[in-house]
């Protein structure tokens, strides 16, 4: 089952933290291919979300980028800066709450109905 | 793996480029995307034209500009904070400053015009502009982002009229006048038919359109209307008979100075020293006249001419009070100057010809009619005194020159 978009636009921010926290550097098609292969094709980032997250990140200081020449094309890569770190443990950790409190929101509705 | 050649990769940049992506960045970071994605899946042989459609069409719901509106809103959401934020931190530093630089500017203290630059500098270049942008990009209606744009023009310029008479820069009545035309020429009428269009702000509309024409009427009148004309020209009258006078007794006494200097009887080094000094300081005053003429009624003469001074109603007693003292009310060096020179020509006089006090200049102080206390001549002449009467002061002392050479050579 492929998730909603509108479930992964409220995550996608914590999403991209988290793998950068994880790896030194990447580029945004590598990004959508990790998730794509962590999730077993479960999450599928658009391109049309993915950039204007990074951008807006990155506006926020919270990336840092470095561009390579492939070829005649540029590749740019993105990787957490301090403060980065820091807001990506936090990001994790408020959204693991998030679960918590759905799961059990979510159980009370399913003993009531 | 399908290896892309350098036509393939300008074919597709060039197609994001006509698809209105604009951000160059952006631009950079979606042709690798798309170039990641053919190199992975096109296998050699197969259309890439028909490809590269079909991948760039699961990108976004309809056309790729929208990934570069998203980023624009997404990255100005995170501005707009920034730029709340620092409209309040500067119209609170603006506020603050005009307040305290108004307050020390009625007690004459130092530092009261730093203060008002300050605040109007930072409320014209920072606060009003800041303004702007929040607002219009609040609203989609054009006429509404015209009204808001006439409205921070019209308030940069008020604030710029206001420091340039508090400063008695020149152009700052041109500069009032312009101000005044065009809220009430454009703007009003702009935000009036702006607002009467909107059911729901019809009301609104009329209530602030009257306000606004009232509070433009009132900054015209203040500036054009005068307090007491015939005062004025009570001064202007005064002053002309004094220079009369003044150009009267100079024809009389040159006379006498060619009868004198024909006798070989009298002291001719005495008598040129007596011309020379009475010369020089009846000059100096006229050029003080000419100066303060110019710079208060923004002309460029080069003789003193009293005419239209009565069209002066700029802060009438301040300005040229502001030019002859400082800002803690003492004299400031063009009355020093003046004190002294006609304190020399009265030591002149009395080493020179023995006269008594009473038929030199007089610079005593004046006793104050209320609590007896003397009054300085600077101040008793100068301070806070209406213009047309600082020049009638000053051609009083040039006729005073004239009468007291009078008296030593009659």
């Amino acid at each position: 089952m492929l998730f909603s978009s509108e479930l992964i636009k409220g995550t996608l921010k914590t999403i991209i933290l988290k793998l950068l926290s994880e790896n030194k550097r990447m580029y945004g098609y590598e990004i959508t291919q990790t998730v794509k292969e962590l999730t077993s094709d479960k999450i599928q980032l658009t391109e049309g979300a993915l950039y204007p997250t990074l951008h807006a990140l990155e506006a926020e200081g919270l990336l840092t980028t470095e561009t390579e020449y492939i070829g005649k094309r540029v590749r740019k890569y993105y990787s957490l800066s301090k403060n980065g770190k820091a807001k990506s443990l936090e990001k994790v950790n408020e959204f693991a709450d998030f679960i918590n409190t759905m799961k059990f929101l979510l159980d009370i509705k399913t003993k009531t109905t | 793996m399908y290896n892309l050649s350098e036509q393939q990769i300008e074919y597709i940049l060039n197609d994001i480029r006509r698809n209105g992506v604009e951000m160059e960045d952006l631009q950079l970071n979606l042709l690798d995307h798309i170039c990641c994605i053919i190199e992975q899946n096109l296998k050699e042989g197969d259309d890439f034209e028909d490809f590269y459609r079909k991948t760039v069409k699961q990108f976004c719901k309809h056309e790729l500009w929208e990934i570069e509106e998203e980023t624009i809103i997404l990255l100005t959401i995170k501005n707009y904070y920034v730029m709340k934020k620092s409209m309040i931190i500067s119209g609170t530093i603006s506020v603050a400053a005009l307040l305290f630089g108004s307050f020390f500017k009625i007690m004459h203290w130092p530092g009261a015009n730093v203060m008002l630059l300050l605040g109007i500098g930072t409320l014209c270049l920072i606060f009003l502009p800041l303004m702007l942008l929040l607002k219009t990009k609040e609203t989609d209606d054009k006429r509404d982002k015209l009204v808001i744009g006439a409205g921070t023009l019209v308030g940069m310029l008020l604030c710029t009229s206001v420091l340039f008479a508090i400063m008695h820069w020149p152009g700052r009545t041109p500069l009032w006048m312009t101000t005044c035309a065009l809220s009430m020429f454009v703007l009003i009428p702009l935000y009036f038919f702006t607002g009467i269009r909107k059911p729901e702000a019809k009301i609104n509309t009329i209530i602030v359109t009257i306000i606004l024409v009232g509070a433009t009427g009132l900054q015209f009148m203040m500036v054009n209307v005068r307090p007491s004309r015939t005062m004025e020209i009570f001064n202007f009258y005064a002053n002309q008979d004094l220079a009369s006078a003044c150009s009267y007794a100079t024809e009389q006494n040159n006379a006498r100075y060619k009868t004198l200097l024909n006798d070989s009887s009298s002291a001719k080094k005495e008598l040129n020293e007596l011309r020379r000094r009475s010369y020089s300081l009846y000059k100096k005053i006229e050029e003080i006249k000419l100066d303060l003429i110019n710079t208060i009624l923004e002309r460029n003469d080069t003789l003193v001419d009293y005419m239209n001074i009565y069209t002066y109603n700029d802060g009438n007693y301040d300005l040229p009070t502001s030019l002859l003292f400082n800002n803690l009310g003492q004299p400031n060096s063009i009355l020093m100057r003046l004190r002294n020179d006609v304190d020399s020509f009265n030591l002149f006089i009395k080493t020179t010809y023995d006269k008594n006090s009473f038929s030199m200049i007089n610079t005593n102080g004046t006793k104050d009619l209320n609590d007896g206390h003397i009054i300085l001549w600077e101040v008793f002449n100068f301070y806070q005194v209406p213009f047309g009467i600082v020049l009638r002061n000053l051609t009083q002392i040039q006729l005073d020159v004239r009468i007291v050479e009078a008296t030593c050579i009659h």
